[in-house]
């Protein structure tokens, strides 16, 4: 090596990189922030390894200017709208009026509540406890409410981009949303009377 | 207002926010309905909740994380994906100047090719699988940084 040439790059830590280290380092976190967004252990799964793989055939495309974990994080999280978008195709037969509609039984005709179906509200319970029922609760939804839910709330997707990605009208989305929020209500609450 | 109406302002007041005078509507019919009321404030409270959670560190941090079947699933995936991609290939001379990643893997390739038991379609990445995704995982990993 000639005194001018720039340091050596060991090969493994190019760009800061070490892709054999990944489930090892990053596999409980992305499977984590899967699962608590997808249905079940298999698709989450399923998109934690189409981002390692996505993530080896191009690391061409990786700059350095995030952390690696970063990088996947970003990765995931495009696999997760693309189950979504697969799943919402693969069931777009189904119209608005085939889903499990929570006012139907939570409401009477005359659009008041059946009954009391809540727990009081300030029941003590621990924050991180109230997530674990929320996810569980997000898996039991009608998967065309928790898809729109997921997208527009946990991802914090533009409703605009939720009606482009899924082909539905925003007040589609408006109606899928105010009964998924209704139904996890619902569930929660039910949950905690427990 | 009936109960129904409440409710559906409820759930689009954590979506999208209310006029000034749906609020004003709403907060009448939650002061005469106790049953709308703890709805409004168990939805509040999940949204809270997701509102903390959803971030990335953690949604990752709460959870089970990988069994160990699924681990090492997961790894062999992985490291099949690596040889496909070349990434067996490591350049002989680590010594070599790199200006960014894509030569280094040139360059790396390159070395590879040099050696006697050089298999193209193992180090081009030519598997079938890792080939048909890369087109589509370049666009998805290609924007994000």
């Amino acid at each position: 090596m000639s005194a001018s040439s720039p340091p050596p790059r060991p090969h493994s830590t190019a760009e800061g990189l070490e892709p054999r280290l990944w489930v090892e380092r990053y596999g409980d976190q992305l499977y984590n922030y899967a699962i608590s967004r997808l249905k079940s252990h298999e698709i989450a799964e399923e998109a934690v390894q189409d981002t390692f793989v996505t993530a080896v055939v191009s690391l061409e495309s990786f700059k350095g200017n995030a952390t690696e974990q970063t990088w996947l994080f970003s990765i995931l999280k495009r696999k997760i709208i693309d189950v979504i978008r697969r799943d919402w195709k693969r069931k777009g037969k189904f119209t608005l009026y085939d889903e499990v509609n929570p006012e139907s039984f939570l409401f009477s005709p005359d659009g008041t509540w059946r009954r009391n179906w809540f727990a009081p509200a300030d029941c003590p319970i621990e924050s991180r406890e109230l997530w674990q029922i929320v996810q569980l609760c997000l898996k039991l939804l009608p998967s065309n409410q928790a898809n729109v839910f997921v997208l527009r709330v946990l991802e914090e997707k533009s409703s605009a981009e939720i009606c482009k990605e899924l082909e539905i009208s925003p007040s589609n989305l408006g109606i899928r949303l105010h009964r998924a929020r209704l139904g996890l209500a619902r569930c929660v609450a039910e949950k905690m009377k427990r | 207002m009936d109960d129904l109406t409440a409710a559906e302002l409820i759930t689009r007041k954590l979506t999208e926010g209310l006029s000034q005078q749906e609020r004003e509507a709403l907060d009448q019919h939650l002061a005469k309905s106790s049953t709308s009321r703890v709805f409004a404030q168990w939805s509040a409270r999940i949204q809270d909740v997701i509102e903390f959670f959803r971030e990335t560190d953690a949604s990752a941090g709460e959870g089970p994380g990988l069994d160990p079947v699924t681990r090492l699933r997961l790894e062999k995936r992985l490291l099949e994906a690596m040889e496909a991609a070349g990434w067996d290939n490591p350049p002989a001379n680590s010594d070599l100047p790199t200006g960014d990643l894509s030569s280094e893997l040139t360059v790396g390739r390159k070395v590879a090719e040099d050696q006697p038991d050089y298999d193209a379609n193992r180090s081009m990445g030519n598997d079938s699988n890792v080939k048909r995704q890369k087109n589509k995982s370049q666009d998805d990993a290609g924007e994000t940084i």
